[in-house]
């Protein structure tokens, strides 16, 4: 019966009932909205690379490393030389390394020189490996390997000759015109940098700077990342390579470099909560608003309900009850739009930005955010509950 | 008695020196059909609000059906006025998004007592009571505004005595209603409490109505207040 004659209490002010209603619902879609996409987007850079234990380079800032070796962004200050990628993969702890070497571009994409144990022991995610959607791994010298996005943007398939420049601008003067690249194979989508790379063989990498007809084998590479039997020695062999007399070398952990990087960005991340939030203070100051200009116009209904033998406290959770099925109904809507605005949109934000968006927002929507939802709307409610309460009283 | 007063005073919290209402003694014998009469703004509505227990006097006592208003608590009066007193006003009888059954049932939701086994006993009750006003069946589930306003006083009357209550208390119910309308009304009113034994307390400044009660008393020679004005 209460909850009855709230409902169509509410439906009888369908106008102002139903302004507030959209009010609070993108109020709370936006809210949702920018938690989830927050989320996602650490998830998804936490995702760039897992499973490897140590990145090693020279000695610079462990984000330097870090962005140059996982996010191909910036330049290295130095390489590293071949004695010391040896010394390290031959280490009884080392499991598995991989060479990495940068320098090159095609057409404003990163050209990794690397070795078959990049398509083998390279992941990303949820530990997942790297999967072909088309062809292999790289064999002879001018074999290359294409990220998800290069084949789809400059629109190449296998088979396909391209040249390779030098450095990073997309025209370059020294196109090295006479070693073209067979693509011979392409990366299924990883939502991860490795979808803007083209992957090439180490010697092929050398063969773009010195003539090719003079193989020989690599003198340096930029980085190197290094599988480890145990977890346990990760510290140990750590601190052998920062404190290596032959070379000066840093090894860093992913996880923790992607974890200060993620730091950086804490402001924006600060400030984008925080404009989630102002907009849902604004919805609920509207709400309240609303609820107190219609007691405004219920002084007749409350002097009825008063006489047939409603309590004062009846009254004042019949207004708490009308909020709050404001704010349910709310909630529930922005949920459902927000989950099909994620479905609807996500072909398109995987195509065009590489950001894989979870439609399961329900990860997000916890306890605490639904405490903080009611919570407020029971303090908005309060005035207009009070007045009625107080109405009734006399 | 049905209602009994003795030297009630009543003031508005706020305003101690405006005294609205001074009653010595007054009383209302059970089954009497008494009509008040008086000028508005003679404490008609003060009067009766103090009856149902929506107010409290700010002195002496008053006795409604044989207990004492004061001595019980805040919702112990709700609980009683729910389940005892009948009551009906000038217009605004009814929650206007509310059809009449829904009307007659949030009365009844209030109160404690005949409560029926199941609903389907209490919606017969409530259609025996809205056909023996002379309410159209299929004005039962319309929405109030759309009642001509003889219809929605009629559903007033059945949303009083949904409860079976043993006072009744209407103030100017008839106000709005043409003759017609008002005879209409007044005839099923009186005959309805006479069967079920219901004592009437109707307040008017209309004294033609005089001829359908007991006994009549003119407010302002009960409050001693407007005498001394």
């Amino acid at each position: 019966m209460f909850l009855r004659i709230a409902t169509k209490s509410l439906l009888n002010r369908k106008g102002s009932v139903l302004l507030t209603l959209l009010a609070m619902t993108i109020s709370i879609l936006v809210m949702f909205g920018v938690e989830h996409i927050r989320t996602q987007a650490k998830t998804s850079f936490a995702n760039t690379i897992s499973g490897v234990d140590l990145i090693v380079g020279t000695r610079t800032g462990s984000l330097n490393l870090l962005l140059y070796s996982v996010f191909r962004m910036g330049s290295p200050t130095n390489n590293i030389s071949w004695e010391a990628f040896t010394k390290i993969s031959t280490d009884e702890r080392v499991a598995w390394t991989i060479p990495i070497s940068l320098g090159d571009s095609h057409k404003g994409y990163r050209v990794l020189g690397t070795n078959q144990s990049y398509f083998t022991h390279f992941k990303y995610g949820d530990q997942q490996p790297l999967t072909f959607n088309n062809g292999k791994p790289f064999e002879h010298i001018f074999d290359v390997v294409l990220g998800a996005d290069i084949a789809k943007k400059l629109g190449y398939k296998l088979g396909d000759k391209i040249t390779l420049a030098h450095g990073l601008v997309s025209t370059s003067f020294s196109n090295h015109d006479d070693t073209p690249f067979t693509i011979v194979g392409i990366l299924q989508a990883t939502g991860t940098p490795v979808d803007q790379t083209l992957h090439i063989s180490l010697k092929g990498l050398d063969a773009l700077h010195v003539n090719w007809q003079h193989q020989t084998a690599p003198t340096s590479i930029t980085a190197l990342m290094v599988g480890l039997k145990s977890k346990m020695s990760t510290f140990t062999v750590q601190r052998n390579i920062n404190t290596s007399k032959d070379e000066p070398l840093l090894a860093i952990l992913p996880g923790v470099a992607i974890a200060e990087l993620w730091q950086t960005m804490a402001i924006l991340e600060n400030v984008l909560r925080l404009i989630s939030l102002f907009v849902f203070i604004s919805a609920i100051i509207g709400l309240s608003a609303m609820m107190l200009s219609s007691i405004r116009e219920r002084d007749q209904e409350i002097k009825l309900l008063r006489a047939i033998g409603a309590s004062s406290f009846f009254l004042y959770c019949f207004i708490k009850l009308e909020a709050m099925m404001i704010t349910l109904l709310s909630t529930s809507i922005a949920v459902i739009l927000l989950y099909l605005f994620l479905l609807m949109t996500k072909p398109y934000l995987v195509d065009n930005f590489g950001l894989a968006l979870s439609e399961n927002i329900m990860a997000i929507i916890n306890i605490q955010w639904l405490a903080m939802i009611f919570i407020c709307t029971f303090i908005a409610a309060i005035p207009a509950a009070f007045i009625a309460f107080k109405r009734a009283k006399c | 008695m049905s209602v009994s007063l003795q030297n009630v005073n009543f003031h508005y919290p706020d305003t101690p020196k405006n005294q609205v209402l001074s009653i010595d003694k007054w009383e209302v014998y059970p089954g009497e059909k008494l009509f008040i009469y008086g000028p508005s703004g003679c404490g008609k509505s003060t009067l009766l609000n103090l009856i149902s227990g929506i107010l409290l006097p700010s002195s002496g006592s008053i006795n409604v059906l044989g207990e004492s208003l004061e001595a019980m608590t805040d919702h112990q009066r709700n609980r009683f006025r729910a389940n005892n007193i009948g009551y009906i006003f000038q217009n605004f009888n009814l929650i206007p998004y509310l059809n009449s059954v829904e009307n007659i049932r949030l009365a009844h939701y209030f109160s404690s007592k005949n409560k029926p086994s199941n609903t389907t006993a209490l919606v017969k009750k409530i259609h025996n009571l809205l056909e023996a006003l002379n309410m159209p069946i299929e004005s039962w589930h319309k929405p109030i505004n759309l009642l001509s306003i003889g219809q929605q006083q009629r559903v007033a009357i059945a949303r009083a005595l949904i409860n079976n209550p043993k006072l009744l208390i209407a103030d100017e119910p008839t106000s709005s209603l043409d003759p017609y309308n008002k005879e209409n009304f007044m005839r099923l009113l009186i005959e309805l409490c006479t069967t079920q034994k219901i004592t009437v307390l109707f307040v008017s400044h209309d004294q033609q109505l005089n001829q359908y009660f007991t006994r009549s008393a003119a407010l302002p020679s009960i409050n001693k207040i407007v005498n001394k004005q």
